[in-house]
C-alpha cells in the first residue's frame, strides 16, 4: 500500500468526523488523538475535514423573507393555515369521490357502448321483408321506407 | 407546552434556516416551513417536552423527504431548448469573492450533495443535532449517520475545492 492509498483510507475514516463532533467515547477518542499526534496523514485528514465542517457551521442564519413568518402567525392567518389544512382534507375527500364517479362512468360506458355498437340493422330480415312487400304491392320504391328507418336506428 | 403561534414566532427562523439549507432556494424553503408548521399544529398535542428544536428539525426533515419522494414520482419534463431559461446564472467573479458570494458557493455545493449525505450534514452542522437524534429522525443506525456525515463532508470538500473555495 503506497502513501496515497493510506491517506485516502485515513480520510475515509468516519471516526474523524465523530471526533470533531464530540461523538466518540473516551477510549476511541484517546486512540484517535494518539494517531493525530503521531502520524501527519491523520492530522492532515482531521484538518481537511475540520475546514469544511467549519465553513458550513460558519454560514450565516438565513433570514426568512420579510413578513413571511409574521404572515403565518397573524391571528387571521393562523386561521388561514387551519383553513389550508381543512381545504386539503376537503380536496382529498372530493378527489376520492371524483375517482369513484370516474370509475362508475367508465364501467357504465364499458357496459352500454358495446350494446349500442351491436345494434345494427337486421339487413337480411329487412331485405326479405322488402322483397315480400315488392312482390305483394309491385312498388319497389315505397317499400324502402321502413328499411331506411331501420338503418338509421342502428347507427 | 407552547402554542402553535409561539412555536411559529419563536422558532420560525430556525425552521426556515434548516429548510433553506436543505432545499437551497427560497420558494421551496417557504413551502417547507408552511407545511412543517401545519404538522406542528397537528402534532403539538402529542409533543413531549424536550428538545423543541430537535422535534422541529425532525418534522422539517420528514416534510423535505416527503417532498423529495413526491418529486421522484412526478414525470421528468424535457428541458426547453434555451437552457438559460432554467439554469441559474453563474456567479460573477467579483460577487464570488465577497461573503455573500462565498455563502452562495457553499450553499450550491451543499445542493450538489445527494440527499442521503446532505440531510445528515445539514442536521448536524446547521441544526446542531446529535448523531443519536439524526439517527432517530432518519430511522438509521448511528454508525450510518456517522459514515454518511463524514462522506458528505468529504464530497462537499471536493466540490468546494473544484469551485476554488477550499485549497
Amino acid at each position: 500500500m503506497n502513501d496515497d492509498q493510506t491517506s485516502d483510507s485515513i480520510a475515509d475514516d468516519a471516526r474523524i468526523s465523530a471526533w470533531l463532533d464530540g461523538e466518540l467515547d473516551p477510549p476511541a477518542r484517546a486512540e484517535l488523538e494518539a494517531r493525530f499526534a503521531a502520524e501527519p496523514a491523520w492530522s492532515r485528514a482531521r484538518d481537511e475535514t475540520a475546514s469544511v465542517r467549519d465553513l458550513v457551521r460558519a454560514l450565516e442564519v438565513v433570514e426568512p423573507p420579510a413578513g413571511f413568518l409574521e404572515s403565518l402567525v397573524a391571528p387571521d392567518v393562523g386561521a388561514s393555515v387551519v383553513d389550508i389544512d381543512s381545504a386539503r382534507r376537503r380536496t382529498r375527500r372530493s378527489t376520492g369521490v371524483m375517482t369513484i364517479l370516474a370509475v362508475a362512468a367508465a364501467l357504465l360506458i364499458a357496459v352500454v357502448v358495446p350494446d349500442l355498437t351491436r345494434a345494427k340493422p337486421a339487413l337480411a330480415t329487412d331485405v326479405r321483408l322488402h322483397q315480400a312487400g315488392v312482390a305483394a304491392s309491385g312498388d319497389p320504391v315505397s317499400g324502402l321506407a321502413p328499411l331506411g328507418a331501420s338503418m338509421r336506428l342502428g347507427r | 407546552m407552547p402554542t402553535w403561534e409561539e412555536v411559529a414566532r419563536d422558532h420560525g427562523r430556525f425552521l426556515y434556516n434548516v429548510a433553506y439549507r436543505l432545499t437551497g432556494n427560497v420558494e421551496d424553503a417557504r413551502d417547507l416551513v408552511q407545511e412543517s408548521l401545519l404538522r406542528v399544529r397537528r402534532g403539538l398535542a402529542t409533543y413531549e417536552p424536550g428538545s423543541l428544536e430537535g422535534w422541529l428539525a425532525r418534522i422539517v426533515t420528514n416534510v423535505f423527504l416527503d417532498e423529495m419522494r413526491k418529486k421522484q414520482r412526478r414525470p421528468v419534463h424535457a428541458l426547453p431548448e434555451n437552457p438559460d431559461l432554467v439554469l441559474p446564472p453563474s456567479i460573477a467573479a467579483d460577487k464570488a469573492s465577497d461573503a455573500a458570494g462565498l455563502s452562495t458557493e457553499i450553499q450550491e455545493a451543499i445542493n450538489s450533495l445527494p440527499e442521503e449525505f446532505r440531510i445528515p450534514l445539514v442536521l448536524c452542522d446547521v441544526a446542531d443535532q446529535s448523531y443519536e437524534h439524526i439517527a432517530t429522525t432518519l430511522g438509521v443506525p448511528i454508525g450510518t449517520v456517522r459514515s454518511r456525515l463524514h462522506r458528505g463532508r468529504k464530497l462537499l470538500r471536493a466540490e468546494l475545492s473544484t469551485r476554488g473555495v477550499l485549497a
